[in-house]
């Protein structure tokens, strides 16, 4: 597992009073793509708790705590027997729900001697953990395939990828719903450059934290022209995104018909997932679907290649911050704009769910 | 033409069997380095120099189109980075990407 070591986490502790501190522990968060959990062990840090996965010979996702209370040997490490998971120190067999059955060196089995098991729930492209209370592990919480793009009827999936950011969480969620980044970050690719000149609109549905941002007379660049295969020099373009928080974000690009303006757009749908593995380090997980040129390989494969450059950019960004806030330098004071709104209001509802879940 | 553009159209020429997938004239206008017309109506396709009336025009540095040919940048990012406009048939662009993958396939060896 390719973890990187905070290098001094607390490091400007008091200049990062505005950032969101610590986890949501009550919540859904996505451990893995479908397709990477096979019937064979797979070890990942979710929320700084070592979890392994697994497949069942009938194909059920398995969670366990990812450490042998033996000797505290990773069981990722160990090897499947059946559906059961050997440790590969001294051989002590665990159950799919983590229950010890067999002792090599011993006929008795201490009451402690067990792994615990998580709440797992996959769905389509995706596979879901609960680590809180298991009691509140509702599966109705996980926001819908459709939703996210998956299995829509109108939408067809594009790809979906996964990544290990060197980056806080946080920063990830910021990445997401700041908007006036696309200008500078991503010159040139998106858009004509003027969406910093124009708010989006910000409003809080349940616990969706909802932007929208529209332009009726938005200059199409060459990228968007090739992408949503149009050939509009101006159109009405929109920019939708919405975070269910603590960690699941769905953004869609709504290109128009200037010339029909109520017909049905051209929709480009990604849908992405944060999941803290450390206090600073991020799983990225990524899906994108569309709802034209559908099942087109062509299409899906210039949507991969792109979405995924403009990915790499966030990368650089956040995985730069990262590195300055673990610096120890001296950090000035966090100054936020109007343009901020969202993000602000996504830190405001962080915290409370955080400040809430701890009791305070 | 310039020997930049040159060494791109001996790319491309080199894989001018392979099945294009799309049946169209795709020009590269690289400016002042001249122009690559490639039509894959033909079979094999043919590619030329010689500008003339294209399905789908890519605006793109020559620098820039080896780049994606030679698999420096995979093609759709490099497409997305650099083609600075787009006359004719957009999607036509899009549709000639997995041609210029197995070049730059074919180039890695």
């Amino acid at each position: 597992m390719d973890t990187i070591a905070p290098q001094n986490p607390t490091a400007n502790a008091d200049r990062l009073d505005g950032f969101v501190q610590g986890f949501v522990r009550n919540a859904w968060y996505v451990c893995a793509q479908a397709r990477e959990i096979e019937h064979a062990p797979l070890g990942r840090r979710i929320l700084n708790t070592p979890v392994l996965l697994y497949r069942t010979n009938a194909g059920k996702v398995v969670a366990l705590h990812d450490v042998c209370p033996h000797r505290y040997m990773p069981m990722s490490k160990g090897r499947l027997v059946g559906d059961n998971i050997r440790c590969t120190y001294h051989g002590s067999l665990f159950d799919e729900h983590g229950k010890c059955v067999e002792i090599p060196s011993q006929d008795s089995i201490p009451p402690k001697c067990f792994l615990k098991s998580y709440p797992v729930v996959e769905r389509k492209n995706w596979v879901w953990i609960w680590l809180g209370d298991p009691a509140k592990a509702d599966p109705s919480l996980i926001p819908s395939e459709n939703y996210l793009g998956f299995g829509h009827e109108d939408y067809s999936t594009v790809d979906h990828k996964y990544r290990l950011v060197k980056g806080r969480y946080g920063l990830c969620n910021e990445n997401l719903i700041d908007d006036t980044h696309i200008s500078f970050l991503h010159l040139g690719q998106f858009e004509s450059g003027n969406r910093v000149h124009t708010m989006p609109e910000v409003s809080q549905e349940g616990p969706w934290i909802k932007s929208r941002w529209f332009d009726p007379h938005e200059k199409i660049s060459p990228f968007f022209h090739m992408l949503f295969d149009v050939d509009y020099e101006i159109a009405p373009r929109a920019l939708v995104g919405h975070f269910h928080p603590p960690a699941t974000h769905v953004v869609w690009i709504e290109m128009y018909n200037p010339k029909a303006p109520s017909e049905r757009p051209r929709v480009l749908r990604v849908a992405l997932a944060f999941t803290p593995e450390t206090e600073t380090t991020t799983h990225w997980f990524w899906a994108e679907s569309r709802n034209f040129h559908q099942k087109d390989a062509a299409w899906d494969a210039f949507a991969t290649d792109t979405s995924w450059a403009i990915q790499d950019q966030d990368f650089y960004a956040i995985e730069a911050i990262e590195a300055l806030l673990q610096s120890g330098s001296a950090l000035p004071e966090e100054v936020s704009f109007k343009a901020d709104a969202g993000i602000m209001r996504a830190r405001r509802v962080m915290n409370q769910i955080i400040r809430e879940e701890q009791g305070q | 033409m310039s020997a930049l553009l040159d060494g791109i159209a001996q790319r491309i020429g080199a894989c001018a069997g392979e099945d294009a997938g799309v049946a169209a004239v795709f020009k590269f206008d690289a400016g002042q380095d001249g122009v690559l017309v490639l039509d894959t109506n033909a079979k094999p396709a043919t590619f030329s120099t010689t500008d003339r009336p294209a399905d789908c025009t890519m605006k793109i540095a020559a620098p820039f189109l080896m780049m994606a040919i030679d698999g420096r940048v995979p093609v759709g990012a490099a497409f997305m980075k650099f083609v600075r406009g787009v006359q004719g048939r957009p999607g036509l662009a899009v549709q000639i990407q997995p041609f210029l993958r197995k070049v730059a396939a074919k180039g890695r060896g």
